[in-house]
Parts: structure tokens; C-alpha cells; sequence
């Protein structure tokens, strides 16, 4: 007993470091995308490191607990709720048999992980849990998780002790920053590439393609030329390599990557920005900038002992309280005095629903101040001005409802491979129906109406960029 | 023959590479290389991966570093064509080319103008040279085939090619280990499980090793699909003399 999926979500897998030694045979090694994600939430939950744990790509799942366990999320914000209550991520939850837990869509990120302590009980297939859906291998039965799936624990362990890590991986507040900046180490075959075109691929912007996946993020912007069109002799490929294909535009090859290419390889992103760049969005800037290899090892030794810090730490925590029995329920947060950005953005969703328009709060540590009326306070989340926008009801004489995006992606008015769209200026749609979609990473979500209504006008052109919460289109309420 | 280069890969892999051209002598200098890393067993290197004209070496960065893996490949770089030590490995795999198994039989004799029977004789002759595995999990580079029978790729793909099933594309032979798209002309099909995930070797041969296409009946692909092949028995070890230093093809 374990959990069963209510929700499925887009793209949810079982993944842990991956399926490694098995590249010369060509298998890709898979494994998480944000393996330090992943790699904090087993920590937190007292996991070996590279257990398996859950990944969610653009939007949560859901899970209904048949048995009690303590559970870490951690990655891009994905709205936890046990039965309906917000939690937060980045620390230990207890969650019982019987217990609802729901995540929302995505944001400042595209990858979330779930680590549930003593693993989920998935065979291992080539020492490795991890799901390769292209070669329909390991995971759970080689898929995606789908509603109705059901997963056992191994050791599931619900009376550990409660831990937090005011650690937040240095991209949770990337998507305040206009350009992300990846540091590359220069390939050796650096000098397929005339100087120019070198120089040019650090200088210049790429955005991040919404034709990204699992297998590579491919990125748009200035053609990077090569000195000859004569084709590489093929060699295996490593996570991180820049790509360039004969059209110029780079791909950056990640854990579902083929093991093998011919491509010309520019330079090589190093591991600790893997992460930063997984986390983007399709239309996220990205510049590159050059690394030494010493720097980039020095980095990623220095990321590795502070995981290992963090491990001894909770490891020391537990032997030591190992026969204090006090509670340890996640779930009510609140009491530690520290003002981590889970918490304070806890403190905006939790006005921003509310009916206050001013709150303001003030001691030792911190001063807030969030104010929906005026623009200044704009920073505290876009939904504060949009909902300011909206006529107040009371006054229209047909409520008008907006439909936003749900995520970060390509907003299309009709169904993939199809020209008709689905819903037009003046139909009648129905709550629940289907008036669009939003892609993102190659993975299609649909857009619903939350009330029926008259489509009045589309805010956004067909193929546009969209923002998570930006409205989609406007209805003529009828309810 | 010029010194191979060492070079970093990001930050937790190296490269050796080696003369920039395809060429089986080359290639077995590279398999020679990957040997004698995995017997010297150095601290940190997790994998080595095994291309044409390239070795990969895949470290972790907590054990070693770039540096002191110079120190520790450079003196395993002499004397690489002296392999008259190794040992050629030949797997044969069983192949039915019957016309249901191989669709793309009759026109591959037809473009080559050759009998079906020639076509069957000419493919099934030589012993291929693994140059690297990759494209799919456990698909093989293949090295000589016959330029006779050689043909180009389907003009357009088949969304399913069976496990199992053996094509020519261009000059090029391989065989299919898994189910996939593919343009590739099918001549016929293995009932012998290429890959298997529970097995001790999920596949069953490497970079370096020598692949031998036995023709068989349609009776007896039949009855081998039915069984499972027990792996060594499609085994068979050259130790010696006719490779290395003699073998001069």
C-alpha cells in the first residue's frame, strides 16, 4: 500500500540518478532532470540521495495515500495541499492513510519532485527506477503515471521527526531575472566553429524553443556557423553538451539524450547550471558564458559537500531526538519564527484570495507590506493587478469571466494537427469544455471554461507566448 | 601511428581521441584503450564509452579529477596496436530471410541484380566488426558490409520495424533490438532476443566484437522463437593469431 493517483498530471515518472553504466550498450541513463531537486528531497525524507522519487513536468499530480508516510516536495513551487490545505515545500510532511494530496500547475519552474521516505517499491530494471518512455523501460511499467495507478512503499516511515532546509536552489527565483546565464566549458571541437561564430555564441541572446523535452532543450536565436558542413564521425554524447545542427540553432542534450551523435558539439554546460536550465520555460532568455574546467569541478564539489553537510546534519539530527517523541506534523508550519520565501509567499496567495486589499506586517526579522491597490506593490504576483482589472460583478449586468493560462507555454486555439478552432468569438461554451490548449516542452494542456458562458473576445493571438495567469479570453458569464 | 589526444568533455567526463577517420585498425586501438582502463580499475571513472575514432570517459568529480586522469590514462596510451593479445569474440545471430520476415528482400536483389539466394550468401559472408553501439539500446555500427547489395533507405519510414529484424540502409547492415520507426530495407529477422532486461547481459555483445549472420529456416526460426536461446551458445571465442599483428585485412 502506498498511494493512487487521482490526478495524473502531464508528464509524472518515477526517476532517480538515472541508468548509468549502460551508455556504451546505448542506453541513455535517463534519471531526473533537476537531480538536486531530487537529491534535497530524499535527503530531507532520509532517503539515500539518488532514490527514486516522483517528477512532475509543467503540472502536479495527485495522490490519494493508502498509507501513512513522510513525504518532501521540492523543485519549481507546484502548490501543495494536503485535504485542501496548503503546505509547504522544502521540508518534511506527514501525510496519513486516507490523506488527499494535491498539486497545482507549476510555477517559476517546470520540474517538480516528490521523494516519499523508504522509496517506492518500483523493480529495478538495469540498477535503475528510472522511466525511459521512449524505450518504454523501467519506472512504473515504462510510462507515465496515469489516474487510477497505484504505487506501494518500501519502508515508508511516518514518525520522522520534522525537518526543514531554508535552502532554496539558487534558480527558485530565476524567472525575476531577464537573461539566465549558463556557463559552458569549451569543447575541443570548439575549432569546427570559425572565431566569430564562437564569440558570437557567447555574446549573443538564445531563447529557450517550446520543441524542448526530456531528451534536449533546444534553444532559438542567431545561426551559429560552422567552418565546414563535413559531418562528425560519431561519438558518444554527455549531459550538458551544446549541440549545433546543420540549421545553426543550438540543443543542449539532457538525460533522455540519444548516447550517441554527430553533431558538432560547441562546449559542454557544467553540472551545477544543469539545473538553471532545465527549470526554464519555452521563451526564457538564456547567454552562455565561458567557464575553466577548474571552475566548473570546484563548483560542483563545493554543491556536493554542502548536500553532504545537509545529510550529516539531519543524520546527527536523528540520532539525537531518536526517543523524543514529540509531534512532528508538517502540516502546521507555522510556528518557527523564520521568514523563508515559501512562507512569505504563503502570506501573498493567502491576501491575494482574501477580500483585504492592504496587510502589513512588521518585526526583528522582516517588514512586509502588500497592497492590491497600488501599483508599486506590483512585485508581491501578477494575479493581484489582473484581478484588479476584472469589473466587480455586482455592477455588469452579465458577469464577465476570464479564462487564463494555466501555464507557461504557446497558447493554440485548436487541437494539435488540427487548422479549426475550437471555440470561436460568440459560441456557447459549457463549464468544463475544452476552448484551447497551452503547449509547453512538447506537452499539450487544455484549456477549460470554469463557467458556461459566451466567448466575448481571445486576449491572446493563436501561437502567442502566454504567462501563467495571463487571461487566455473573456466570456459572458450565464450563470 | 599519431599519438591519441586527450581532452575534457565538461566537467565530469575526458575524450581520447584518436586518428579522425573511420578505419577498423583505429577502432580497435580505441577497444584496446577501454579494456585496459576497465582492468586497471582507476579511482572515479564511472564508464567508458566506446565510439569509432573516440573514448569516452565518464569520472566522478568527487574521486578524481581532470588532471590526475591524465596522469593515470597517458601511460595506458603505448603500445595500443600491439593486440595480439586480445581475443576476437564472434557472436553469431541466427537470421531468417524469408520473404514474410524480410519484406524488402526481393527488391534489395533486384536493385543489386542478384538471385534472392546471392543477396542471403553475400549479407551472411562476412564477420562485422562492431564499431559502437548506439541510435537505439544495443543497436550496432556495423562494419563491412558488401557493397553489391547496398541500397538506400526507404523513402519513406515504416512507423514500426519489430524487434529483431535485419535491414541494409545504404552500404550499412544492423539489426534491430527493439521496435522502432525506420527507413531501413528489411531482409529478414532474428527470432534471437537482441535485448532483454532481466537477462545478465541485457546485450549480448559489445564494441569489438564480431557479429557472424547464420541463415536459418523459416521451421527453424519458428522453433527458436518458442524457446528462449540460452546467450553463450551464440558465442564463439578466436583467441589468437588469425587477429592482431597477423591479421592484416
Amino acid at each position: 500500500m502506498g498511494i493512487r493517483i487521482t490526478n495524473s498530471g502531464m508528464h509524472t515518472t518515477v526517476q532517480d540518478s538515472g541508468r548509468n553504466g549502460f551508455q556504451r550498450y546505448g542506453f541513455s541513463a535517463s534519471g531526473a532532470m533537476d537531480l538536486t531537486s531530487l537529491r534535497l528531497a530524499n535527503i530531507l525524507v532520509g532517503n539515500e540521495r539518488d532514490e527514486a522519487g516522483l517528477e512532475m513536468i509543467v503540472t502536479g499530480s495527485s495522490f490519494l495515500f493508502t498509507q501513512s508516510n513522510t513525504i518532501a516536495l521540492t523543485g519549481a513551487e507546484c502548490r501543495p495541499k494536503i485535504n485542501g490545505k496548503p503546505v509547504k515545500m522544502y521540508q518534511t510532511l506527514k501525510i496519513d492513510a486516507g490523506d488527499e494530496l494535491t498539486t497545482g500547475s507549476l510555477k517559476g519552474g517546470t520540474l517538480a519532485y516528490i521523494a516519499f521516505a523508504g522509496g517506492l517499491d518500483i523493480p529495478e530494471v538495469m540498477t535503475s527506477r528510472s522511466t525511459s518512455t521512449r524505450y518504454s523501460l523501467g519506472g512504473f511499467h515504462g510510462r507515465t503515471l496515469e489516474t487510477g495507478d497505484s504505487i506501494a512503499f518500501r519502508k515508508p516511515d511516518p514518525s520522522l521527526n520534522k525537518r526543514t532546509r531554508d535552502f532554496l536552489p539558487d534558480w527558485v527565483n530565476q524567472d525575476t531575472e531577464d537573461i539566465i546565464h549558463l556557463r559552458v566549458i569549451p569543447a575541443s571541437m570548439i575549432e569546427l566553429f570559425s572565431e566569430k561564430a564562437a564569440a558570437g555564441f557567447f555574446e549573443k541572446e538564445y531563447t529557450v524553443s517550446s520543441r524542448s523535452d526530456r531528451m534536449g532543450y533546444r534553444l532559438d536565436g542567431p545561426k551559429i556557423e560552422t567552418i565546414s558542413q563535413e559531418a562528425v564521425i560519431s561519438e558518444a554524447t554527455v549531459l550538458g553538451d551544446v549541440q549545433v545542427p546543420p540549421n545553426g540553432q543550438p540543443i543542449v542534450l539532457l538525460a533522455d539524450r540519444q548516447t550517441t551523435g554527430g553533431y558538432p558539439v560547441i562546449g559542454t554546460v557544467c553540472t551545477v547550471d544543469i539545473p538553471r536550465l532545465v527549470q526554464c520555460y519555452p521563451g526564457k532568455s538564456i547567454q552562455f558564458e565561458p567557464i575553466t574546467l577548474k571552475k566548473a569541478q570546484h563548483l560542483l564539489k563545493k554543491q556536493e559537500r554542502f548536500l553532504k553537510r545537509v545529510e550529516t546534519y539531519f543524520k546527527n539530527q536523528k540520532e539525537t531526538t531518536e526517543n523524543t517523541s514529540e509531534a512532528t506534523d508538517g502540516k502546521d508550519n507555522q510556528e518557527d519564527g523564520d521568514w523563508s520565501a515559501d512562507r512569505i509567499s504563503d502570506l501573498i496567495e493567502t491576501v491575494d484570495a482574501s477580500s483585504l486589499n492592504y496587510f502589513s506586517y512588521e518585526d526583528e526579522q522582516i517588514k512586509i507590506r502588500l497592497d492590491k491597490q497600488n501599483p508599486q506593490s506590483k512585485e508581491v504576483g501578477r494575479n493581484v493587478s489582473e484581478r484588479k482589472t476584472r469589473p466587480e460583478p455586482a455592477l455588469a449586468p452579465f458577469e464577465t469571466v476570464t479564462i487564463s493560462s494555466p501555464l507557461v507555454g504557446l497558447f493554440y486555439t485548436s487541437p494539435e494537427n488540427k487548422d479549426t478552432p475550437i471555440v470561436k468569438e460568440g459560441d456557447r461554451v459549457t463549464a468544463g469544455q475544452i476552448v484551447g490548449r497551452v503547449e509547453a516542452l512538447k506537452l499539450s494542456y487544455d484549456v477549460t471554461a470554469d463557467k458556461s458562458g459566451i466567448v466575448r473576445s481571445f486576449q491572446v493571438n493563436d501561437g502567442q507566448m502566454v504567462e501563467y495567469g495571463q487571461p487566455i479570453m473573456e466570456l459572458e458569464s450565464e450563470e | 601511428m599519431s599519438q591519441p589526444e586527450i581532452v575534457p568533455a565538461g566537467d565530469q567526463a575526458l575524450k581520447v581521441l584518436f586518428e579522425n577517420k573511420i578505419d577498423r585498425k583505429i577502432n580497435q586501438r580505441v577497444k584496446q584503450l577501454s579494456d585496459r582502463i576497465s582492468r586497471k580499475k582507476i579511482t572515479g571513472i564511472t564508464e567508458t564509452i566506446p565510439a569509432f575514432r573516440t573514448l569516452t570517459v565518464l569520472y566522478d568529480t568527487l574521486q578524481t579529477d581532470y588532471h590526475t586522469l591524465l596522469l593515470d590514462i597517458q601511460p595506458l596510451l603505448a603500445d595500443l596496436d600491439e593486440t595480439s593479445r586480445l581475443r576476437k569474440r564472434i557472436i553469431e545471430i541466427p537470421v531468417c530471410y524469408d520473404e514474410t520476415l524480410g519484406p524488402d528482400l526481393q527488391a534489395v536483389a533486384e536493385h543489386a541484380g542478384l538471385s534472392v539466394e546471392e543477396v542471403i550468401q553475400l549479407h551472411s559472408e562476412p564477420d562485422y566488426l562492431i564499431y559502437m553501439l548506439g541510435f537505439l539500446p544495443g543497436f550496432a555500427y556495423l562494419g563491412e558490409m558488401n557493397p553489391i547489395i547496398s541500397m538506400p533507405r526507404l523513402a519513406s519510414p515504416r512507423l514500426n520495424i519489430p524487434a529483431g529484424a535485419v535491414g541494409i540502409a545504404g552500404d550499412q547492415t544492423g539489426m534491430y533490438p527493439m521496435a522502432s520507426p525506420g527507413g531501413w530495407r528489411i531482409i529478414g529477422s532474428t527470432p534471437v532476443k537482441l535485448f532483454d532486461a532481466d537477462r545478465e547481459s541485457p546485450i549480448l555483445y559489445e564494441a569489438g566484437d564480431y557479429i557472424r549472420f547464420r541463415p536459418i529456416s523459416l521451421n527453424e526460426y519458428e522453433d527458436m522463437s518458442s524457446q528462449n536461446t540460452n546467450a553463450e551458445d551464440l558465442y564463439h571465442i578466436v583467441k589468437e593469431d588469425s587477429f592482431g599483428d597477423k591479421d592484416n585485412e
